[in-house]
Parts: structure tokens; sequence; C-alpha cells
């Protein structure tokens, strides 16, 4: 898989590597150092606390919940809606994190009449419904632009996709027919 | 099932496509090229808000080298409002390439060679700091405090720890984003590989990969969350687009006199302070004769209009007519010097912004006001009764309000 070091990943290297390594880490030590001269307002051990947390919030919790997710709503929605609910559900989720400091009001302990004029759950709430009346509709024409009943099984997660699949050994690498998602696992990786 | 955990985390996250088939027809540089179009669109992203928040951090703590022009008037209401957008607009940016990139925190080995030790350890700034601006930009816009440290000072300080990772990644990257970004690319289409079951299956389904996301509609989904996160808020300073902004936290149209403000009188402690019939506005330093002036006085005095914008910080803003005597109008009045270097000062007990300083240039501007009129209206108390700094080209909280004193320096 491209996105890891492997065998034929040499990784990075030669003089633009280390001069913007160089570059880059100079201006960090600027950043550090104006954190740790302003300790009273940047409170470093505060402030490390939080910018750790959201790391260890995204890497342990977010990313595991959200291919938790993915591979859910890939055992449980039909082929042809698959590609709609997945970008729905992302867009939902983005949107609703973005949301959350409005819809739980936060600002209003700074008792300021004009912050947060909005009622932000409901307006949420139209946000996601336009969201998935978008996604449908996109559903519903990828269905419609589906070919005869006779190449596509509507009821059920096996297409007649899945058939030809079977007859592309070179691409796929195996027979691996089926409609559940540990076939999924199929493709690049089994090439020889 | 016969996979073992790491080898099924790791298809399944970094194949942005899985659980699909379509990972059957993909060229092996297609992650690469992903993960390079969303890493490129975030570092200009980021690079944006570097730059108008560096603009925004002089703006609020003038540097002699760098004197604030007093024009174009809607500059900072501008590159604020930039800001803002971008650093709300990269979000799913980067909430997507953080999930594209994620199984490489966990790949073994950890490094082969001193420059993957160099890079691997430049990822924590990197991920870190990315996942902290956003996070501080957004609750800090929704005036949501849970942490005990500045977030003026913390932002802008993080700032620096994540652009400087933001350089070291964008140098340990540059080959591999230029290789796969200039290369026309794609995976082979199906009806290459095989033109007859490539024909068929696209004209069956319009996608030959089957139901899920392509990496095209992936990409789509990151600009669609994108596009509606800035349609949604972007309203609170782009005023054609106020209707939409369903999840803004600030409607320019809604607060006294249906302007919003940042501090409101009482929040100030200065609502007897500002209608006591002891208010005087004073005009010392270095002046030739100084000024005591009442409330009344200060309204006689002659009077000038302008169009001037209020930009927040927190990426609002309204333009709005101000009517009320130019600085250089008081200073004359005063027998100051006009080109000089003045210090404005409100009622408020304390606070962070209770004083501003304005430039000579600032200052000798046309329309810079200490403004008693809000479109037409006598100020209301929350916008700074009886009088208000108003000045082309500064940042709101630098909008000084219950002006009582100003000195020439």
């Amino acid at each position: 898989m491209s996105l890891e070091p492997g065998r034929d990943d040499p990784g990075p290297a030669g003089p633009l590597f280390w001069v913007s390594a160089a570059a880059g880490w100079a201006v960090i030590a600027v950043g550090l150092r104006g954190i740790f001269t302003n300790s009273l307002d940047t409170r470093p051990a505060n402030l490390a606390r939080f910018v750790v947390a959201g790391a260890l919030l995204h890497d342990l919790l977010v990313a595991p919940v959200v291919i938790v997710l993915a591979v859910a709503l890939a055992r449980n929605v039909p082929r042809r809606a698959r590609a709609a609910v997945q970008a729905a559900l992302a867009v939902s989720g983005i949107v609703a994190l973005f949301s959350y400091p409005l819809v739980r009001a936060y600002g209003l302990a700074t008792h300021n009449p004009t912050s947060l004029p909005h009622n932000y759950a409901a307006n949420l709430l139209v946000v996601l419904g336009v969201v998935w009346a978008v996604a449908a509709a996109v559903a519903v024409r990828q269905i419609r632009s589906t070919p005869p009943v006779a190449l596509l099984d509507l009821a059920g997660g096996e297409t007649a996709l899945d058939e030809l699949d079977l007859l592309v050994p070179a691409q796929q690498g195996g027979v691996d027919g089926g409609g559940d998602a540990d076939d999924q696992d199929g493709g690049e990786h089994r090439v020889p | 099932m016969s996979l073992r955990m790491p080898e099924r985390v790791r298809r399944y996250t970094t194949d942005p496509d899985q659980p699909l088939r379509q990972g059957a027809y993909a060229s092996p540089l297609r992650d690469e090229r992903l993960a390079a179009i969303l890493g490129a669109s975030l570092g200009i992203l980021f690079s944006i808000c570097f730059v108008t928040g560096l603009y925004s951090h002089l703006q609020q703590n003038p540097q002699s080298w760098f004197p604030i022009p007093a024009r174009p008037a809607g500059l900072y209401r501008f590159t604020q409002g930039l800001h803002i957008a971008s650093g709300i607009a990269s979000i799913p940016v980067l909430i997507a390439k953080l999930w594209l990139v994620w199984p490489r925190f966990v790949a073994f080995p950890v490094a082969k060679r001193v420059s993957h030790v160099v890079e691997r350890i430049g990822l924590f700034p990197l991920v870190a700091g990315g996942i902290f601006m956003t996070f501080s930009g957004v609750a800090n816009i929704a005036q949501w405090y849970p942490w005990r440290f500045s977030f003026r000072a913390s932002h802008f300080w993080m700032a620096w720890v994540t652009m400087g990772a933001i350089v070291a990644h964008g140098g340990a990257k540059w080959a591999i984003a230029r290789r796969t970004l200039t290369r026309p690319s794609r995976r082979p289409a199906l009806a290459a590989a095989d033109p007859v079951l490539g024909t068929v299956a696209e004209a069956a389904a319009g996608d030959p990969a089957g139901g899920g996301l392509t990496r095209r509609g992936l990409l789509a989904t990151v600009a669609g969350a994108s596009g509606l996160l800035t349609l949604t808020t972007v309203g609170q300073t782009f005023h054609p687009l106020r209707r939409l902004s369903l999840l803004a936290p600030r409607d320019p149209d809604v607060g006294p006199q249906g302007r919003p403000v940042n501090r409101g009188a009482a929040n100030a402690g200065v609502i007897d302070l500002a209608q006591s019939p002891d208010y005087r506005l004073e005009v010392t330093g270095k002046v030739g004769r100084p000024l005591s002036l009442t409330v009344d006085q200060l309204q006689a005095l002659p009077t000038h209009s302008a169009e001037l914008p209020i930009a927040c910080v927190e990426g609002w803003s309204y333009s709005a007519g101000w009517s009320g005597v130019r600085v250089r109008d008081l200073l004359a009045m005063a027998g100051a010097d006009p080109h000089r270097t003045v210090l404005v000062e409100s009622l408020e007990p304390n606070g962070a912004y209770r004083t501003s300083t304005l430039n000579s240039g600032q200052a000798a501007d046309r329309d810079t006001l200490l403004a008693t009129h809000l479109d037409g209206q006598v100020l209301a108390v929350d916008h700074g009764f009886p009088c208000r700094l108003i000045a082309p080209n500064r940042p709101g909280v630098l909008q000084t309000k219950w002006v009582t004193k100003v000195t020439v320096l």
C-alpha cells in the first residue's frame, strides 16, 4: 500500500528534506519559545494538556469509531446507495462536530445578548435535513440510472457486478464473489 | 475473517475506497495522490490562516517597523473574515486527511533511517497542532473557553509550531506530492483493462467500481462539507449570505440598534459611568489647550459621517454609517500637532482592551471619528455611548467604546 513506508519506499531524503526540516523546526522553536516566554498567558501545562488531548482523542477515539461505522455501513447499506450514505454521514459528522459548542450554547456564559442569536439545535437539524435530502436524491438518481434488473439484484448487496468481477482475475487477483464486507478485502492485495 | 487485525485495520483505513471493490482497479499511487491533494489544500488554507493571523496580531500588537496603514478601510474586515472562513473550511480537509493517513501512526517499523525518525517526530506538532488550531479557533468563535490559557496568546504561538511542522512536512512530501499531482494518472479505467466488461459495467452502473465513494467522490464530499460550513457561517461577515448563516455564531443584523457587539455595557461595568452627568471627554497630553467636554458639548461639535466596517477578530463584521467628531479636528481644537500618536481610553475600569492607540496616519485619517451616532441614531450604551472610536482598517476590539480620554503622545 503506497501510503505506508514499505520496501519500495526510500523515505524522505535529500537536501530539500533537510533544509525544510531545519527551517520547519526553527519555526517550531519560535513557537515553543513564545509559549514558554509568555507562560503567564499561555499556561504551558494547561496548553499541553489540550494539545496532547486533541491528538489522542482523534487517534484513539474518533478514527477507530469512524472505521467501525464505515465497516457497519458497508455491511448494511445496499451497494448503490453506499456512496451517498457515506458522503452524507461524513458531512453530517463534520457539521455536527463544528456545531457542538453552538448547540451546547457555551457562549451564553459571557452574557452577551448578541452572541449565539440562533436556535442552533434546530438549525443543525435543518442543515442535516438538507444534507440527507441531497444524499437521497443522489442515491435515487444512482439507482434509476442502473441497468436492467437482469444485471443487478436490487434486493441484496450482491450484484451482477460481483459476478463480472469473477471474470476479471487479472485485475481482481482472485475469485472472491459474495456480498459481505470480507470480500472487500480483495483487490490489489491479492495481486501476487 | 482470516486476516490478522492489523492487516484488516490497514486495509480498511489506508484505502479511501474501502470497503469497496474498487481497489481491484486501483493505481498503486492513488492514495498518495489523494493525500497529496488534501495535504496541499490544507497547506494553502493553513497558510492563509497564518498570514492573516499574523496581520491581526500586528494590528493588536503594533510594531514600529510595521505601521498599520489607515487604508484600505475594509482591509482588516477582509483579512479577518478570510482567516475565520479559511479555518472553518479547513476542518473537513483536516479530518479527511487525518483519516486517510491515520494507519501511518500505527505503521511498523516506526522508522528505518534517520530522516524517517526526523519526519515522524515532526508529525506530532503537525497533527496535534492542526487539531489544536482548528479546535481552539472554533471554540473561540463560539465563545467557549474550556481552558485556562489565553486564547489569543496560545493560538498565536501554537500557529508557529503548526506552521513550522507544515514547512517540515511539506519538504518531506514535496517530491512525492509533485510526482503524484503532476502526472495525469488515475487508476486504469475498467474499459481500458477489459473493453467488453468495462463498457458493460460502466453503462450499467455509471460507476464501474460499484456502490461506495470513489476517490473523486471523497474529494467531492470534502469539498461539499467545506462549502456547506462556509455557506452556513460566512454570512456573519458577508452580508448577502446572511440568511444562509444558520450556524454562524453572530448575525450582523442582531443586536442593539440592529448590530451585534462583542462586549456589552453591562459586561464592561460602564452602564452608570456612561450615563452619569459627570461624564467628560478629556483631550490631554501634548496639546496647547486641554479640553473637557460634556455629552452636550461633544454632540454639538462639527460632525463628519463615514461608512466604516466593524470587524471582529472572531470573524463577524458589519458596515454602518457612523457620525461624530473627527479625531484630527478634535486635536486641532486642542491645539495639538495632527500628526502624532494618540492614546484613546475607555470608561471601562479594566479589561484587555480598555485603551487603544492610533498611529499618526490613523489619527490623521479623514474618517477616524469619535462617533456619537450609529446609522443616524445616538449610540446605544452597548455600542459605546457617549462616544466610541471608529477608524478604518482596524480590528473591532481596538475600536474603543465609552471613550473618556484622548491623550496626544
